[in-house]
Parts: C-alpha cells; structure tokens; sequence
C-alpha cells in the first residue's frame, strides 16, 4: 500500500498539467463511478476485493448449491450397506479398487457404482421394499422377449436374488405401468402376509393389462373341512406366477405346517383354467386366465410342491400395494407381532437406498429400450424426504438413470459410501445452523434494538436477563433440556413437533445474546442522531422507528455476526450429535460422521479416510465460513478491519 | 472491589436460583420415576425407594429439601438434637449416651438423633447435591468428587497449552507482521478456530496411534496421558489466543512509549517483554473466562474420546442415561465454576489495567 503511494505521489511531481488534468479526470470518473453506491454496493465491491472472502463465498455457495441439490446428484445412496464388512479405502491414489475393478462393473452390466449398488442390494441386513413403476413405451404383447419378464429378469439380476415382483395395472390406456416390488435387505425370507382368514380367498388378476383383462384369476379353497386359509403371498417369478399358501384349522397338522407352493407358468396362447391339485388330494388353487381378445396368455398350472418354507402366492400385490407405514396385519394370531416387526422395519429404511435402486432398473431399461421411469414410490416411514426433495429424486432418475459415482472416498466402517454421506450430512448441518441463526437473528435483534430504543430502566433490565444468561454454562443446560425433551417425543410429534424443531430451536434460542448486545450497542449510538430525532419529530412511532430506521443501519453488523454464528452452530450440531444427543440415524450430519469415524478407531486397523475425509469437509466449510465473515466485517465495517 | 464482589455474589445467588429451580422443575416433570425399569417393581420395594429419595413427597416439599439449607426429612430435624455437657455424657454409661452425629461445641456436644443420617443442613445451598439415581450406592457428591481432580487437571493443562501456544503465536505473527510466518500463524489460527476439537482430537490420535507411536492416545493416570487430550482441548483456545494477541500487541507496539523505549535504545526482547507485552495481553486475560468456560465444555466430549474418567464423561453418561440429580448437580457444578472464574478473571484484569474500574459490563 505505502509504495504504491509513494510512486503516485513521485510520479505527480512529475507530470505535466495536461497529463494532470487528465488523471484528475479520471479520478472523478471514478468517484463518480462509485458515488450512490448503496452500502451493499460498496460492501460487495469490498468484499470483492478481498480474494480470501471471495473464494470463500465462492466455496461456499457451491457447498450450499451441492447440500441443497443432493438428492439430484448422482451420488450413492448415503444409508445403503455392502455386503463387505471391512470399509474400503477411497480407488485413489493407489490405483482403483480391486473389488470394483473394471470387468467385475462390466460382468454386472449397469456400469460405474452400480456394482457396488449391487453388493448394497444383496446384503442390506435389513427389509426393505421399493417400487419402480415402469412405463412402458410398447405394448406388452409386442415385445419379444416379453418385457415382464424380461423386467423381472432384470430385476433379479439387479437384486441377485429371487425377485419379488408385484405387477400392476397401469391407469393410462395404451401405457402399462408395471409395479416391482423389490427385495432389498437380505433377512426377507419366511414372510408372512396376513388376509382375512376364511374357507376360500380370491385373488384376482395378477397382472392387469390396459385393456382390463384379468391374466390370472387365482382362487383357493381350503384343504379340509374345518381348515382356514392363513395367508396367501402372490409374485411373479420370471415366466409365471407363484403361489404360496399356508393354512390352518386342518386335521392335518403337519399339512398345515408346510407352506404350499404353486407355480403358474404364462404361456403365451388363448385362455385357460388350471387346478392344482396338492399330493393329498385337496383341491387348493384354480387360476381362470384370459388374455385380452383371448389372444394371450394362458395360464397353465404346474404343482411345484417342493418342501420349502417360503411362502408364496399368485395374485394380486398384497400388503405392498400402500406404504409400509399402513400395512394391516389381520390374522388367527400373532398378528400384532407381525405389524410390529414391519413398523420396526420400516422405521429403518431409507428412501435414498431405495432410490438407488430404482434409479439402477430404470437405468437398465433405458439402456434395453423397453421403457423409462416414471415414478418411484418410497415406502419409508422415518426420514420424510418431502415434495422437493423426491421431485429432485425423480427428477435424478430421469437425468442419470443408473448412473452414480463410485465410493470416490471409500466407505465408512458399516460400508457405507462416505462421499454420498458428507453430502447428505451436511444438509442437516446447514439446515441446522441455518434456522437457528435465524431464531438467533430475530429473537436478538428485537431484544437489542429494543433495550437500546428504549433505554432506562427498562434497557437495564433487559441487559441483566442477557448478563445473567451469559453467566450460565448453556450447553450444560441445553442438553439437559434435549434429554428431558427426549421423553416427551412422541407427545410432541402428535402435535406436529418434530424432534427436530425442538432441536434446532433449542440451538437458536441459546445464540441471542451477542447478538442482542450487539444490536443495542448500535442502536445506543445511532438512537441520538440527527435522522431518528427528525423522524421523531416527524411523529414517528416507536416501531417504525425501530424498524425502519435503525434495523437497517445495525444490519450490516448483524450480517457480520450472522456469518460467524453460522459455524459456531454448526460446530454446536456437531458436538451435539457426537454426544449422541442431536440426529439420529439413519440421518446423517457432520457430528455424526465424526462419531463413525472416531469409533471407527481400533488399535488394529485405522481407515483413514474415515477420519480424514469428513473432517476436511467440516474444516474447509467451518474455515470458509470464518474467512467470509471477518472478510464481511471488514468490507461493511472498514473501521474495524485488522481488528479481532 | 468489595462493593463489586458483594454485586456479583448477589447476581451469582439468583442465577444459581435460576438454574437449580428451571432444572429441578423440569427434571420432576418428566413423566415417570428414575427407577422405571423393565421389570416393574413390587409395591413395597417402590414406596420404599421413593420414601427414601423422597419422592412421595409434595413438590414444592422436594424443591425445598433439593435445594436446602434446611434438611426436611422427619427423621433428620424431626430427630432430638441432645445438648449435652461433655463431661456429663461421658459419665453417663454407653448405652444411656444420645445415638447420631454430634457437633462439639466447647465443652457442649450436640447430638442429632435420627434413622437415616439427621443431620439439620442438606441440599444444594450446603453442597450436597443428593444421591445419585442410577449409580445407586454413590451421591452425586461422591462421583464428582471422583472425577473433578481429573478433570481440572486436564482443563489446566488445556489452558496451559492455550496460552503457551497462543501467546508465542501471537506475539511472533506481531513481530513478524506482513511476512509469510504471520500469514502461516493466521492461517494455522483461522483453522484452529474453525475445526471442531474432536476432529482435531481424532487426526491426533490417527496421528500418534498409527504413524509416530510415541504417546499414548487413551487412558489417564501418567502425566503423559494429559499431553494429547490437553492439546486438542486447547487448540481452538490457543488460536484464539493466538488472534487476540496478535492484535493487541500490534496496537500496543504502535503506540508512543514503544518508540520512547526504542529510542532510548532497548533491547527489543526487553521492549517486548516489559513494555509491550502488559499491553498486549489484555484481550487474552478477558477471553480468559469464555475459555474457561469453552474448555469446560469441550472436555465433554474430549473425555469421551480419550477415554477418561473426568465429570465431562460422567455428565454426559448422566444425561444418555437418564441420571438426572447427577446431571443437574453437574450442570449446577459448572454454573458455579464458570461464574466464580469470570469474576476472577475481571479480578485480574483490574489489577492488569488500572484505567479501568470494576463495574458491572
């Protein structure tokens, strides 16, 4: 600064005074360039200025862009599992990962990440279903392989498994849109579904086509006299239908011990009516099968009595038809248990992991030309994505289909991919920080400006309350509070309080203080100049005084405040989370994340990236945040820069 | 000063009042008992549980116990308090001699008499923060007692980092100002401030656990074991040390007597150390209290990661756990601390700089 100086004034000695004139000339050019800069004007040429705060918005905002817009981002699912025990390391620098190598992607088909899609889809640990609803571009008949089994066929390749594909009518004459119910996690067996239990149940239409005609119509009868019907599960497996039935109430225990099993190959001619008829001579399940204008399919029954203790049934999709969350269980018993354990289950599922998946067959159709994705439907109970997000969702299955990254970071110790969860983790840490500030900004604000407008004793008063509050250790309390609040959690849900409200106001309601002394300092010094007695004078009423008249000239140290409460908050989510206080799984945040990773400590092995790479992200938002804001005190405060 | 110190102490009794009310009536709020458990308790057992932590008493009744000076229970001030000569009672045979606690008053002993230990004082107001709920054979008193040396010992050795660190840092990004060390120190500070102290605490232990395994990452009980906690406790500490002094020693070394000493030619380590830094510490000595108080804090989640036994652990095991006297007598613990070291801290900034005059701020 001072040799520019010093060569100016040199080189003005030395100029003669046309070249004078002309520099003069310029110079107003410029002031008056800059004159009638508002303060946010000058503020942001500042601001501007300053490379450091600069890059450090620019850092920022893309930060905020890629947590905002996660859902849309080809990313892994965040809460998905692997069925690797043992977290892998990040394919750089050494070289890509062995178990992703190039031909193992190639051999699955469904390019980058979808192998480790793949590996997520088999051993998830848990149950879980998702529906894709596929539009189909061709009529069903036309195709050649016939794409409701090739779909399935897909989908088994896809969940590596047996599928478990519901087929549904689709509502617009001329499109199909079919309904796969999906096997995720891996403990799926040995299911139940519960109907009404009774002599007979029908289940109508497995597979309802544009047209309305029924493909299968499968009725059962109970085996014995006195038997009861205890469930029916119905699914396609690729080129038919299955059937598993169990029963009760027989004089057969053992018969009704068995589930039975019918499979109901399609064939692709005229119509048919098919009985099964079981080993012991009963009459179990008749299917009527009429193709549209009686031109495709039959149904012929085929008896696959194998032993097995999987239950299955044709028809219709039983409980997967609604979300999870609404599945009645009705049943001669243990009925209450099974909604239970479905509650539980759901409560444990995600929609992104389900997204995934949907995303990886909606790819794979695409890439097959049989159809393109039109919808999916979560049935996840917990973490309510909401309108935006799942538009955003859908919207990424319509622009990346199956695509998505690879654990560019590695997974964590669960085998989760790390870069999907700093992404989705630090959603909730901006949203945190985000709404607490503002709790913080208008509880302070209005505090401050109002001690300061008001002065006396009321000033006094109000600036003990903040004395006093600031002599209390307040996270001691505020955790103290959230674990009071932690009782009452589900009273508070039925009003409509979520956890996380009380969360992020408990966090907003603890950060007024400086900012309330803040503000009434201001006010004290602007209250007694010449424009506040004017409007006095004018017959102003206090209010608009306050609001109109000195909120915006305290607001540009408000804003200076705001950029550094952002990271303190964001750092006191951190630290709440990691003290197991703040969210929950199967959320993520930053806090959590450094408890993954910390636990993820063991004396034998260390994954670094674990540690390294969700610390970075925390360190380079929580450093860019404290850069913008003493960049931003400097630039709309020139009188305080240099200063701390 | 003693005006001031009266003020405080006053400020300091309604805000103690505050925090132990707020939290007793929010912790009796919670709907069901500390000793809910899965097994449902017979009857007798139950009633004699909340006899014994009183709480089949009224409200206000337990408020008042909780908070003190004056224990309520029937068998403790409803007990005889005997005033006995001493040499009468020891003429008396053994068994005819009041049973309780006795208080020797000259040549009096007073006896209180009384089942569960009589004793006429109780509650917060006497420090006694009551039993603990879940570690049932301990008060709370006992566990703090415990773990309170632990973790003062970490905080010092904390606040030591902090300063050490800080005030070099700063006061070489002051010396050096404008050069690559001082954007290097400021650079090292912004970051110290903005990382959180686990993260800091878990590249330490990656750093010391795996690629120089030179001190320990966990345990306590050697002094060596405070080095690594100690740090990443008073990291972000330091750098803000670092900060305050870095500016305050750059206003301090611009101003009039710094030139006078200069040009009476000092050395610059005597203008340094004698003129400058006074001056110059200023802001650190009143961040001193906040620091306190961070340190505090942080602890919390220090202890946890490095594994040590200190209140911060204890406090939030308390709270996962539903202790909730141990809880609140942990948060009424560091109320007090932070308090009484605030106003130790504007103490000493009163003796540092004599312009300015102890008033309530």
């Amino acid at each position: 600064m001072r040799t520019k100086d010093q060569s100016t004034a040199s080189a003005h000695a030395e100029l003669s005074p046309r070249e004078q004139r002309a520099r003069d000339d310029q110079r107003l050019a410029q002031a008056r360039q800059h004159r009638g800069q508002s303060l946010s004007q000058d503020a942001w040429r500042r601001l501007r200025r300053n490379r450091g705060a600069f890059w450090a918005l620019v850092f920022l905002a893309l930060f905020a862009l890629a947590s905002f817009t996660a859902p849309l981002l080809p990313l892994a699912s965040p809460t998905a599992l692997m069925l690797e025990s043992e977290p892998q390391p990040p394919p750089w620098p050494l070289g890509a990962n062995p178990r992703l190598s190039e031909t193992a992607q190639a051999r699955a088909g469904f390019g980058a990440g979808a192998t480790r899609g793949y590996r997520a889809l088999a051993d998830d640990g848990w149950q879980h279903r998702t529906f894709v609803d596929v539009e189909l571009t061709m009529p069903l008949g036309a195709l050649e392989p016939r794409p409701d089994e090739a779909i399935a066929a897909l989908v088994a390749r896809v969940a590596s498994r047996e599928p478990r594909v519901f087929v549904r009518a689709g509502d617009t004459p001329g499109k199909f849109v079919q309904r796969h119910a999906l096997p995720q996690w891996s403990d799926d067996r040995a299911r139940t579904d519960w109907m009404p239990t009774g002599r007979r149940a029908a289940i109508e239409a497995a597979l309802v086509l544009a047209e309305g005609t029924a493909l299968a119509n499968v009725s059962l009868a109970a085996p014995h006299a006195g038997g009861l019907i205890q469930s029916v599960e119905a699914r396609p497996y690729p080129g038919g239908l299955e059937v598993v039935a169990t029963f009760a109430g027989s004089a057969n225990a053992e018969l009704d011990a068995v589930p039975r099993r019918y499979r109901l190959p399609w064939r692709a001619a005229g119509s048919a009516e098919v009985m099964a008829i079981d080993v012991d001579g009963v009459r179990l399940a008749s299917g009527a099968v009429r193709g549209p204008d009686g031109e495709w399919p039959a149904l012929a029954a085929e008896l696959a009595l194998e032993p097995a203790l999987e239950m299955r049934f044709a028809g219709r999709t039983l409980a997967f038809e609604g979300p999870l969350t609404h599945f009645e269980a009705r049943g001669p018993n243990g009925a209450a248990a099974t909604l239970e354990r479905r509650r539980a289950v759901v409560d444990e599922l995600s929609p992104v992991a389900a997204h995934d998946l949907g995303a990886r067959v909606a790819r794979a159709l695409a890439t097959e030309g049989r159809g393109k994705l039109a919808a999916l439907a979560h049935t996840d109970g917990i973490w309510d994505l909401g309108a935006f997000d799942t538009t955003l969702l859908n919207l990424r299955g319509r622009i990346f289909g199956l695509w998505q990254s690879g654990p560019l970071l590695g997974t964590d110790a669960k085998g989760r991919d790390l870069l999907a969860r700093i992404v989705w983790g630090s959603r909730i840490s901006i949203q945190v920080s985000l709404v607490a500030t503002l709790c913080s900004l208008a509880i302070g604000v209005t505090w401050g400006a109002l001690a300061g407008l008001l002065g006396g004793r009321v000033d006094n008063t109000m600036m003990r309350i903040v004395d006093i509050l600031y002599s209390v250790p307040f996270i001691f309390i505020v955790i103290f509070l959230i674990t009071l609040l932690n009782e009452y959690r589900t009273e508070l849900a039925d009003h409509g309080i979520g956890y996380m409200t009380i969360f992020y106001l408990v966090i907003g309601a603890i950060y007024w203080l400086t900012m309330a002394r803040v503000v009434r300092g201001q006010v004290l010094a602007l209250k007694n100049q010449e424009f506040v007695e004017a409007a006095r004078t004018l017959g102003a009423s206090t209010p608009r005084i306050l609001f109109a008249h000195l909120v915006p000239n305290v607001l540009s140290i408000v804003i200076v405040y705001l950029t550094l409460t952002i990271p303190a908050v964001m750092l006191f989510e951190a630290f709440l989370s990691f003290l197991g206080l703040g969210v929950e799984p199967p959320r993520v945040s930053w806090g959590l994340l450094a408890v993954d990773a910390t636990d993820s400590i063991s004396a034998v092995v260390v994954y670094w990236w674990a540690i390294v790479f969700p610390s970075l992200a925390m360190g380079s938002a929580l450093l860019a945040l404290n850069v913008l804001g003493d960049g931003l005190r400097d630039a709309l405060d020139p009188k305080l820069r240099g200063k701390d | 000063m003693i005006p001031f110190l009266l003020r405080r102490l006053l400020w300091f009794a309604i805000t103690l009042l505050g925090v132990v009310t707020i939290s007793f009536f929010l912790m009796r709020a919670v709907r069901g008992g500390p000793f809910d458990g899965e097994r449902r308790l017979h009857p007798a057992i139950e009633a004699n549980l909340a006899a014994r932590y009183n709480l089949d008493w009224p409200l206000w009744r337990q408020y008042l116990q909780y908070l003190g000076p004056f224990n309520l229970r029937a068998d403790g001030i409803g007990g005889l308090l005997v005033v006995e000569d001493e040499a009468a009672r020891l003429a008396k045979p053994a068994r005819e001699q009041a049973q309780g606690s006795t208080v020797r008053f000259g040549s009096n002993v007073w006896t209180f008499t009384g089942d569960i230990g009589p004793r006429p004082f109780g509650g917060v107001l006497t420090g006694d923060l009551g039993p603990s709920f879940k570690y049932r054979d301990f008060t709370v008193n006992d566990i703090i007692g415990q773990s309170l040396p632990i973790s003062v010992a970490l905080g010092s050795v904390a606040l030591l980092w902090a300063l050490v660190l800080g005030l070099t840092a700063g006061i070489g990004s002051a010396l050096w100002r404008g050069t690559r060390v001082d954007l290097g120190l400021r650079l090292v500070a912004t970051l110290g401030i903005a990382l959180p102290n686990f993260v800091i605490a878990a590249f330490l232990i990656l750093l010391f656990a795996f690629l120089v395994p030179v001190l320990p990452v966990a345990g306590w009980g050697r002094a060596e074991h405070m080095i690594l906690p100690g740090f990443a406790l008073g990291a972000p500490f330091a750098a803000y040390i670092a900060r305050l002094t870095r500016t305050g020693m750059l206003e301090v070394l611009s101003q009039d007597h710094i030139r006078t000493a200069r040009a009476k030619g000092l050395p610059e380590w005597l203008i340094l150390l004698r003129h400058a830094l006074k001056g110059g510490v200023l802001p650190v000595v009143s961040y001193l209290g906040p620091a306190t108080a961070g340190i505090l804090t942080g602890s919390l989640v220090i202890e946890r990661l490095f594994g040590i036994p200190g209140t911060g652990s204890h406090f939030v095991n308390s709270a996962l756990n539903r202790d909730y006297t141990l809880s609140m007598g942990v948060t009424i613990l560091y109320t007090v601390l932070v308090y009484t070291l605030n106003t130790l801290v504007d103490l000493a900034y009163t003796l540092l700089d004599p312009r300015i005059r102890l008033e309530e701020s």
